[in-house]
């Protein structure tokens, strides 16, 4: 790609960008929030036309119309949200779009063993006859992948493909990547995360506001290097963490149960949890183990089996979600899209929801205080760094994690009495990840309680006081954080107790 | 109740659910694909008037039916560029495209007095009973139950079906596959309308009427009704068009018998649409096709 340029009206998102891949390479995207990694592999796989700069493969200047122009190129791209029907089957989501030109009929059948082959080939094993919305995310990524191999990809874009997986999942995608490469194909990788970059890249293109920073070989280059050209300048290291201070208890679950909405089975099980004034606690899992219904239950938009909820001693089982609010709850909900932010408002409104049913910003009784609710956001954008801080751009025209700052900076600027924070640094880069860091940190020493719900373990470590692991529903690893091993967690996550890995060495795993 | 009336209800039933079972049936297509089509009702309006026209104009009945389809597809462009190229709310200008309801106003005394003949078929109209209630009937209404499965496979086995079906759930998952929801849509649409088109039609070939004002009497509305009941599935829309056509029978019959006539007529003429509401909120909640009614934008068309 040479000297591509994309304009978002006043918002450069690529500013003449040159980007180079071999054949067979593995190659990492760095950039920070906002930086125009996605914009520039949207250009590439034929969803963005640029306004400018030439696209050359294997020699030849192409110019693709649509991802199928792309695909007839070889060229596929795995999304930072992913693309699959939820009520398909993962044959079904494979072969979609691959018509063979002879026949009106679809053959399930025979799509289901055509996939099977492909999943054989290239070492993704998947169920070609599973639904993906019964199937964990690492499965689905998985599923991202055959779909383009299907389709005859040679080059792999993948977009922040580790964000939701767990440490045995980011394992065994970069194993499956390692496979295609020595199959000859090639991968682009977008990440925030530079012990990645170590661990599978060839090479290293990274971006900083739509500019390029610098294309760096393996071996050439450190971390270091590295995070100065993401950020222009170092990062410091997070503030040392002063004990706990032990305040009285803020949130007391009890015997909670949730169900599953989709299979019906009991994704949380008989669970209890109690979180302090002035603590962290943070839970780590697999996705798809009962966190998120966890969270989606403290956050009254899942309606639990049984069990109770307290807050501040108040039950709040079955408060609804703006209640919950009043009673002094913030959330950081995991699926930011889906119930952090509304897309088509922009960022004034969205910052101002829940102040708004609260009473607040208003003027003459019923109408919104419109300049009140500019100001603010301005204010708020400023202080949180979201790109572009504009309170009038509407939520869907932000970067991913710039949408993820946008609801940070709602719920922690209410001060919360309880904040439950699932996944809020999923797709951040390492300035905001650092920020939002300290903010929670600094919210724990003001008094505040704080219910982490996380699958990075370096995250987990750095901010937590105590940690539990969830399971099937279950803690089946409880610790202070001082007292926590690494590895035992890792393995609790996996499902393998203590005693299990004793007598078989070999089960345990390495941590990313 | 004697068995000739029970024979009668059902005979009378099974005509009568035609016009909803076709409007269903295309109703569900459309739906699948992602697109509400809440014109239904004036769409089927349409078909009824041009079919009644055809017939005072002395054309016949089949031709007035055949009549039906082309003016079905029109509309149907129509409601597509308003709801897939402009985006257009789709349950607000649903309710804009029924008040072509408006129309009948105009049309009044398009007076005809023939119906369909029905048909026997042979052998299978003398088994007992059964014959009589299901191998009596006019000729659109075995095309009606034939049309049933068809729209089953085109739906399950055709990979139009799997198309229009990823552009009903995920129409973003579908463009990344490389296909056009907007083209996918206004086939659904087309397909849609022209079904529904035949559907208002046969209203007029099956009853011995003609075109009086409001003569779809919101058969539309009980179609879309009809079509949560049967969760989208053809064969289960089968089942919930008969419920209709049953219970409206039934009121014919007990209006003609004079049983409880202390009742108002207009209770008894209630009853079908009743039984539809309740049987809809009765039967477990389903789940619309995820993006059900969202207009898509491209992504190349500035998301
Ligand atoms: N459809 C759009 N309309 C307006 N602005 C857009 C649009 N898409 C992207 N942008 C802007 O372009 C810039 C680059 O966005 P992009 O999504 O490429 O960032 P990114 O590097 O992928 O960031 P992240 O790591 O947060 O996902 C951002 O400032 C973003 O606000
Ligand atoms: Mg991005």
């Amino acid at each position: 790609m040479l000297g591509i340029t994309k304009r978002f009206g006043p918002v450069t998102a690529c500013d003449g960008i040159d980007f180079v891949l071999g054949r067979g390479e593995v190659h990492c995207l760095l950039g920070e929030n906002g930086a125009g990694k996605t914009t520039l592999m949207s250009i590439l796989f034929g969803l963005i036309p640029p306004d400018d700069g030439q696209i050359i493969v294997d020699g030849t200047s192409v110019q693709f119309g649509s991802p199928r122009d792309a695909l007839n190129h070889g060229i596929g791209m795995v999304h930072q949200h992913f693309m699959l029907v939820p009520e398909f089957t993962v044959a079904e989501n494979v072969v979609l779009g691959s018509r063979p030109a002879w026949t009106p009929r679809f053959d399930r059948a025979a799509a289901e063993e055509e996939v099977r082959e492909v999943a054989r080939t290239s070492g993704l094993e998947v169920d070609p006859r599973a639904l993906i919305r019964d199937i964990p995310v690492d499965v689905q990524q998985r599923v991202e992948i055959l779909k383009l191999l299907y389709r005859g990809a040679k080059v792999l874009i993948l977009d922040e493909p580790t964000a939701s997986l767990g440490p045995a999942g980011i394992k065994s995608l970069f194993e499956g990547l390692a496979t295609l490469r020595e199959q000859g194909h090639s991968a682009i990788l977008i990440t925030h995360k530079l012990t990645e970059v170590t661990a599978v890249a060839d090479g290293v293109t990274v971006l900083r506001g739509g500019r390029l920073q610098g294309s760096f070989r393996q071996g050439n280059t450190d971390e270091a290097e590295l995070a100065r050209a993401m950020t222009g300048g170092d990062i410091a290291a997070l503030p040392v963490r002063r004990a706990a201070s032990g305040g009285e208890v803020v949130l007391r679950v009890r015997g909670l149960t949730v169900k599953d909405t989709v299979t019906g089975r009991n994704a949380v099980e008989d669970l209890d949890l109690e979180v302090a004034a002035g603590e962290i606690v943070g839970i780590a899992g697999v996705e798809g183990n009962g966190q998120r219904e966890l969270a989606d239950a403290l956050a009254g938009v899942l309606a639990p089996e049984s069990g109770t909820i307290l807050l501040d001693d108040a039950d709040i089982t079955a408060m609804p979600p703006r209640a919950r609010h009043a009673a002094g709850l913030g959330v950081i909900p995991e699926d930011r899209l889906r119930w952090g932010l509304v897309a088509d408002l922009t960022l004034a409104e969205n910052l101002a929801l829940s102040d708004i049913s609260r009473g607040g910003l208003r003027r003459r009784g019923r109408l919104l205080d419109l300049d009140g609710m500019q100001a603010r956001a301005a204010e708020l954008l400023e202080t949180y760094g979201v790109r572009p801080p504009n309170p009038k751009a509407r939520a869907s025209q932000l970067s991913g994690g710039n949408q993820q700052k946008v609801v940070i900076a709602r719920e922690m600027s209410r001060q919360p009495r309880l904040l439950v924070a699932a996944q809020p640094t999923r797709g951040l880069d390492v300035g905001a990840i650092d920020y939002v860091h300290r903010q929670i940190l600094d919210m724990r020493d003001r008094g505040g309680a704080v219910l982490l719900v996380t699958n990075e373990l370096e995250e987990l470590i750095a901010l937590s006081d105590r940690i539990a692991v969830m399971y099937r529903g279950r803690f089946v690893y409880r610790a202070v954080t001082a007292d926590a091993d690494v590895d035992a967690i890792a393995m609790a996550m996996a499902g393998i107790s203590p005693e299990d890995a004793d007598a078989q060495p070999g089960a345990a795993m390495e941590v990313a | 109740m004697n068995s000739t009336i029970v024979i009668s209800v059902f005979a009378t039933g099974i005509a009568l659910m035609t016009p909803v079972l076709w409007a269903a049936l295309g109703e569900a297509i459309a739906e699948r694909a992602g697109v509400l089509n809440i014109g239904i009702e004036g769409v089927m309006l349409f078909g009824a008037l041009v079919c009644a026209w055809a017939i005072r104009e002395g054309a016949g009945i089949w031709t007035g039916l055949l009549l039906a389809i082309p003016v079905g597809a029109v509309l149907g462009l129509a409601l597509a560029y308003l709801w897939v190229s402009r985006g257009a709310d789709q349950i607000v200008s649903g309710i804009i495209g029924a008040t072509s309801l408006l129309f009948d106003e105009f049309l009044k005394g398009v007076g005809v007095v023939t119906s369909l003949d029905e048909i026997s078929i042979p052998l299978l109209s003398d088994i007992p009973w059964i014959g009589e209630i299901v191998f009596q009937q006019p000729s659109v209404t075995y095309l009606a139950l034939l049309a049933a499965p068809l729209v089953f496979l085109l739906l399950n086995r055709t990979w139009f079906g799997l198309y229009i079906r990823s552009a009903g759930e995920k129409p973003r998952a579908t463009e990344t596959a490389g296909l056009s929801v907007p083209a996918l849509r206004y086939t659904a649409v087309v397909v849609s309308c022209v079904l529904i088109c035949f559907g208002g039609a046969s209203l007029i070939a099956i009853t011995s009427g003609g075109f009086v004002t409001n003569v779809t009497a919101g058969q539309g509305f009980v179609a879309l009704a009809i079509v949560v009941l049967g969760r989208w599935n053809p064969f289960l829309i089968v089942g919930g068009a008969l419920l209709f056509g049953v219970s409206q029978a039934l009121q014919f019959q007990a209006q003609s018998l004079g049983f409880l006539s202390s009742l108002p007529p207009e209770a008894w003429l209630s009853l079908p649409y009743l039984v539809t509401i309740v049987a809809v909120v009765v039967a477990k909640s389903s789940r619309y096709p995820n993006a059900c009614g969202v207009p898509f934008t491209p992504a190349g068309a500035a998301r």
